[in-house]
């Protein structure tokens, strides 16, 4: 059976201008992440404040997992 | 129920696959978010209005369900990717009589769709009435005799939308991947604004906390508003129909839909969490029309322009919405049609514009029906919503029910995806994986449909009435052209399924859908 399995873009990948919005978007993801948990925290706990501000915590940091990944990839691939 | 297949002759139309185009990931994408993305718009005041502080544990607890819809979806998509979406997989999987039980829940939502995505569009133009004719729409609200807060103006707005639909869908005029791709992208980068800003700007956690100890809603709401808070997540067969037109959907897929399900779940939440962190409930509750415009014109810095942009993006996008409802009307009816399970007759063409105007009148006319008969009630959103609910919950069970059927009945049809969490058992000599998730899913959507009998006074009376309405056609139809009622004519899904894939260029599928079956076939020779 063929799996259809998330490929990380190569070294040779241009990034364009929906990757940098996305890139973006994560790392707010991981700013309103804290800023809820931190805020929550601070005054009264909530379940779902919680669930949110750790859910867009997590979900940032999945996602930027790959954009560093990348970037790795990118500069051991690259002249010095 | 007996679903055995009888010899009666196949319907003359034979099964046709048009054409498809090469639709990237993005585009797909955005095809669903058009449809999905929507609904949030609507749902927003509507279920504040009844879970009250919970409203964010039950978009929650609701998401979570139909991200398990949302999976199976994927799965029977990617596998059959045919535009007949939730009806067809039933048909396949547990014969013609739920095929047709699965069809008419969903043209129940489609007529429904219609009427209230063009009541939550008008509602979204009204944002602008107090600053263009200085009186706000409540202002018109009336009393006809018992009946009270009937709002004449509205409902005339949303029938001048449904008329236009009507028109344009006569006419012939398609509906434009860029201008829903675009459309999509705009309202994706909106909604992310007023996220991003409301949580980091205008977001109280002390007010959440508040509302969520003191305004918890009481058993009978917290059901009520659950159920309902499932409409913010219909039009997954968006998905079915962006398969059924995408080359190569094996591929795309389950990427476009596994990311539109989790972003249309964090917008849901996300929205409420934050509607209850920065408004008091019963704000949202007093304006069900245009919550989403209501909510980003209270975000400092950005409200000014947030405010009346979302009020647009909510008319245009839920004016999409309803015209999806048209359209998808006329699919599903082309397609039952193909099966037998209604007349070809509701597929007739217009002799000049080559549009099937008879659908289109009928279930259109049927949503003016609807929309009318909202308006006299207390709250004609709250109305329509709460028969929505039906549709989709009893549609959705018997998708799930067909899913674990298929992995038993076809197993031999590849599956580029599948359902997470599976235990494998042995059936019939041959390993089979039983998708455990499906039964999770199934439950949670038979809990809610189990909440819309319980609760919804209007949708658990209408919602069976139509069933009913359907089935004495059903059976006139069938009786009349030699079909089997309870049993299910002869179809070649195999052949059924190798058109599909050619058509579909899924050539490394049809490669294995061959093989399995050359296995199958050899295993039953040796046992002979």
């Amino acid at each position: 059976m063929r799996k259809v399995k998330y490929q990380p873009p190569g070294a040779d990948y241009k990034i364009s201008i929906k990757d940098y919005y996305q890139i973006l978007s994560s790392a707010l993801f991981l700013i309103i992440g804290t800023t809820i948990l931190v805020r929550s925290l601070q005054n009264s706990i909530v379940v779902m404040a919680l669930l949110m501000g750790g859910g867009f915590l997590a979900l940032g940091a999945y996602r930027l997992r790959f954009v560093v990944k990348y970037f790795r990839e990118r500069r051991k691939c690259s002249p010095r | 129920m007996k679903t055995n297949s009888t010899s009666a002759p196949i319907p003359t139309q034979q099964v046709k696959h048009e054409l498809r185009r090469d639709v990237t990931v993005w585009g797909s994408f955005m095809w669903g978010y058009a449809d999905v993305g929507a609904d949030i718009y609507v749902a927003l005041g509507l279920v504040m209005a009844y879970a009250q502080g919970a409203a964010s544990l039950v978009f929650a607890i609701a998401g979570s369900i139909y991200i398990m819809i949302g999976f199976a979806y994927t799965e029977l998509s990617s596998a059959y990717p045919v535009a007949g979406g939730g009806p067809y997989f039933t048909l396949r999987g547990l014969g013609d009589f739920w095929g047709f039980v699965g069809g008419s829940a969903l043209l129940l939502d489609y007529t429904i769709d219609i009427a209230l995505f063009a009541v939550g569009s008008a509602g979204y133009i009204n944002f602008f009435m107090p600053y263009v004719i200085g009186r706000t729409p409540e202002s018109f609200v009336i009393s006809i005799g018992p009946l009270h807060g009937i709002n004449p103006i509205w409902c005339l707005e949303s029938l001048i939308i449904i008329g236009i639909l009507i028109m344009v869908n006569i006419r012939g005029i398609k509906e434009s991947s860029v201008l829903n791709s675009f459309l999509g992208a705009v309202d994706l980068m909106a909604e992310s604004s007023v996220i991003i800003f409301g949580f980091l700007f205008a977001w109280k956690p002390e007010m959440l906390a508040s509302q969520w100890k003191t305004q918890f809603p009481s058993m009978h709401n917290f059901m009520y508003g659950s159920s309902l808070a499932i409409i913010s997540f219909v039009g997954l067969e968006s998905i079915s129909q962006a398969a059924q037109e995408t080359k190569r959907p094996a591929s795309i897929i389950p990427r476009t839909s596994l990311t539109l399900i989790f972003t249309v779940f964090i917008f849901a939440v996300s929205f409420s969490t934050l509607g209850l962190g920065v408004l008091p409930w019963q704000n949202f509750a007093a304006r069900m029309g245009d919550p989403v415009a209501m909510l980003a014109h209270t975000i400092p810095y950005i409200g000014l322009i947030a405010g009346p942009l979302a009020a647009i993006l909510g008319a245009t996008i839920l004016f999409i919405s309803s015209n999806s409802g048209v359209m998808s009307a006329s699919r599903l009816t082309f397609s039952l049609s193909q099966f037998g399970i209604i007349s070809p007759w509701f597929h007739a063409v217009h002799p000049k514009y080559h549009t099937p105007v008879r659908t289109i009148v009928i279930f259109s006319m049927i949503g003016v029906i609807q929309t009318i008969l909202s308006f006299l009630t207390p709250s004609a959103m709250d109305t329509l919503g709460n028969m929505y609910a039906f549709g989709a919950s009893l549609g959705y069970i018997l998708v799930f029910i067909a899913l674990i059927k298929l992995r038993f009945s076809d197993p031999y049809t590849p599956r580029p995806y599948k359902v997470p969490l599976n235990v494998n058992i042995k059936y019939k000599g041959r390993k089979t994986s039983f998708p455990i998730l499906g039964v999770i899913g199934m439950l949670g959507v038979g809990t809610i449909l189990f909440e819309v009998v319980l609760t919804h006074t209007i949708g658990r009376i209408a919602g069976p009435s139509w069933i009913i309405l359907c089935f004495m056609y059903y059976v006139w139809y069938r009786k009349r052209d030699g079909y089997p009622v309870f049993g299910s004519i002869k179809h070649d899904w195999e052949a059924e399924q190798i058109e599909v894939l050619t058509s579909a260029e899924e050539y490394d599928l049809l490669e294995q859908y061959k093989l399995a079956l050359a296995e199958r076939d050899k295993k039953r020779k040796e046992i002979k």
